[in-house]
């Protein structure tokens, strides 16, 4: 039979063509991912800058000087915040949940919560303020999102203005260490619904629940 | 895992159009159709079952084809529940050689056709398909060539009236533009049954077409090769065929292709071999390939969803991109480079909807590739009997 043919030439060009692509495709992957992160920490010390700014300026004046303040500017650092856990979770289901990198950046973003969450316990008391505060403990092990107890708050956050404070239970830092010793967490999720505890999953409607009789 | 997987896909999409763009622009003053430098003689036979609404279309545009040779056009009705077999004769006064026989599949109705041609070159046209009236003049260039044996067409989809056919426009556009970077490789596996035109005297040799396949538009390119034949594509050589309306008829469609393939692949495992050159050490190892990688690439994405179905989240997170994105999206511009050139060279105006189609049309029959597959082999397993495209 007669033999035909094979063009290695061009399947070798197209092979290095296809690998110089693929090459370039990476590195730029690779530059976009580390601005990404660059800019993850430089929007978190801008949080936190605005919140030390809000921190001590009300820290400086009376009620009728602080009060003010604390009510114009808290809930716009609360939202940015909120963004920023938001961009956070993206990262985290790209990265996956135990990525190194993601478990850093949550360090940093418990202790800005923390300092929040702070915040507004000293100024309500101070303000004579009342809201509506949820810390959820809750970790990705096992995550399923008929046990997310984030989808259960937000079914309930609209009715109730509720503050809501997430700390990973996984998220080995002295801030999580130090609120698991606080509130004697021991299971995740657990809710701790204006300081009552509460152990396990918690639906929307328990929630609604306890919300509406403390605030009855 | 998944993400390797979905790289590996993206290496081989940039590497085949990376290849069929390095072979174009190698070979593009070659690839343009030959001008003929004699006009032989050519028998049409259009094979048709249950085809009365399309048959006296088909017909009149073969009587419109511009041809300076002898040309004669042999109708077989196969056995037909419908009116096929009148309208057909009607146009016996016009010349057309009208054969009734019973049913016994589309290539018997052309086997029956052979029997009765006396010309050089015969043509097989589907009865649903209409073929542009200057086909033949850039097609017949090639048979000049002694080596060639069989020459394809560029199908285009006949009036889109359904959204599944106007995405399937840019599907054939592309086929049959690698069909001509294929004919630089000497490796088209496909005669495709709307007007393929072959040297009457392989069948004297290689017999007729094979009664048993449910792809014989196929078998017999493959049975070309293996007696290596060469199959030429021609560019400018247009016809227009029915594609399926609707998902289910796209699905009953695919099956069949599939089942052709997977069948046709296993009967000529022998072109699997360096002999056949780029044919049997790239083009049906990377096919196989590409498909055991799509098979894997789907069960662990189905097994994915049936373990931990909430793993994934819907929509994109822009300010995440990372390398696989952006390999995705250079893979997504060499494939656009290819459609804008098979856009051009097929003289398709509107290169961006084709784009728009194919980037529609892959993921739809990404996700019913699996489907289609493990329909495929249990029809070929179970030897369901499809002996028209209609029934199958």
């Amino acid at each position: 039979m007669e033999s035909r043919g094979l063009k290695a030439r061009l399947y070798f060009f197209a092979f290095v063509i296809s690998l110089l692509l693929f090459t370039v495709g990476i590195v730029l992957g690779w530059q976009w991912g580390f601005a990404a992160a660059n800019q993850m920490k430089s929007e978190l010390d801008s949080l936190s800058s605005e919140a030390a700014g809000v921190e001590l300026v009300t820290l400086m004046g009376n009620e009728s000087f602080a009060c003010p303040i604390y009510g114009s500017e808290f809930a716009r650092l609360f939202q940015g915040t909120e963004g920023y856990g938001a961009k956070l979770a993206d990262l985290e289901q790209r990265k996956g949940k135990m990525d190194p990198e993601v478990m850093e950046l949550k360090k940093d973003y418990s202790a800005m919560q923390l300092r929040n969450y702070l915040l507004q316990q000293r100024m309500d008391a101070k303000c004579g303020t009342r809201h509506n505060i949820i810390i959820y403990f809750y970790s990705n092990e096992g995550y399923s999102p008929e046990t997310d107890e984030g989808l259960q708050i937000g079914q309930v956050d609209t009715q109730f203005g509720v503050y809501t404070y997430h700390f990973d239970v996984n998220v080995d830092s002295p801030v999580v260490r130090g609120l698991k010793a606080a509130y004697g967490i021991n299971v995740a999720p657990t809710l701790i619904i204006n300081g009552e505890k509460r152990e396990g999953f918690t639906g929307a409607a328990t929630i609604r629940e306890v919300l509406a009789r403390q605030n009855s | 895992m998944g993400i390797l997987i979905g790289l590996l896909l993206a290496f081989a999409t940039v590497y085949l159009s990376v290849l069929f763009l390095l072979i174009y622009m190698e070979n593009a003053e070659e690839m343009e159709d030959p001008e003929p430098s004699r006009f032989p003689s050519i028998d049409i036979i259009v094979p048709a079952y249950n085809e009365e609404k399309h048959i006296s279309e088909t017909i009149e545009s073969l009587f419109k084809l511009e041809y300076a040779g002898k040309k004669r056009i042999i109708v077989v009705n196969d056995g037909s529940k419908d009116g096929t077999l009148k309208v057909a004769k009607r146009f016996e006064k016009k010349g057309v050689l009208v054969l009734d026989k019973p049913n016994g599949g589309k290539a018997s109705a052309i086997n029956v056709g052979l029997e009765h041609a006396r010309a050089e070159l015969v043509a097989v046209l589907d009865a649903d398909s209409i073929v542009a009236k200057d086909a033949l003049g850039h097609m017949v260039g090639y048979f000049d060539d002694a080596r060639v044996a069989a020459v394809t067409p560029m199908m285009k989809v006949w009036r889109a009236r359904t959204p599944v056919q106007a995405l399937q426009k840019a599907e054939y556009v592309l086929n049959s533009f690698a069909k001509k970077i294929l004919e630089q490789l000497d490796a088209i596996t496909v005669t495709p049954g709307p007007f393929s035109i072959y040297r009457r005297k392989v069948f004297s040799t290689l017999g007729g077409f094979d009664e048993n396949t449910v792809t014989e538009d196929q078998e017999i390119a493959l049975r070309l090769q293996k007696a290596n034949c060469k199959i030429a594509s021609s560019y400018g050589a247009v016809v227009y065929t029915d594609a399926p309306e609707g998902l289910r008829e796209l699905y009953t469609q695919r099956k069949r292709w599939y089942r052709g393939f997977l069948e046709n692949a296993w009967n000529y495992r022998g072109l699997i071999n360096p002999s056949y050159g780029d044919l049997g050490l790239v083009i049906i190892p990377a096919s196989l390939i590409m498909i055991a990688l799509g098979v894997f690439a789907l069960l662990y994405s189905a097994f994915n969803a049936i373990t931990s179905p909430f793993s994934f989240k819907l929509g994109l997170a822009p300010f995440f991109l990372g390398p696989t994105e952006f390999v995705m999206a250079i893979a997504a511009l060499v494939s656009f480079a290819m459609v804008l050139l098979a856009a051009r060279k097929l003289h398709e105006n509107n290169p961006i909807s084709l784009f728009i189609s194919t980037a529609i049309m892959s993921p739809l029959m990404a996700v019913f590739w699996l489907a289609i597959l493990i329909g495929a082999v249990k029809d070929s397993l179970l030897g369901v009997h499809i002996s028209w495209k209609a029934e199958g």
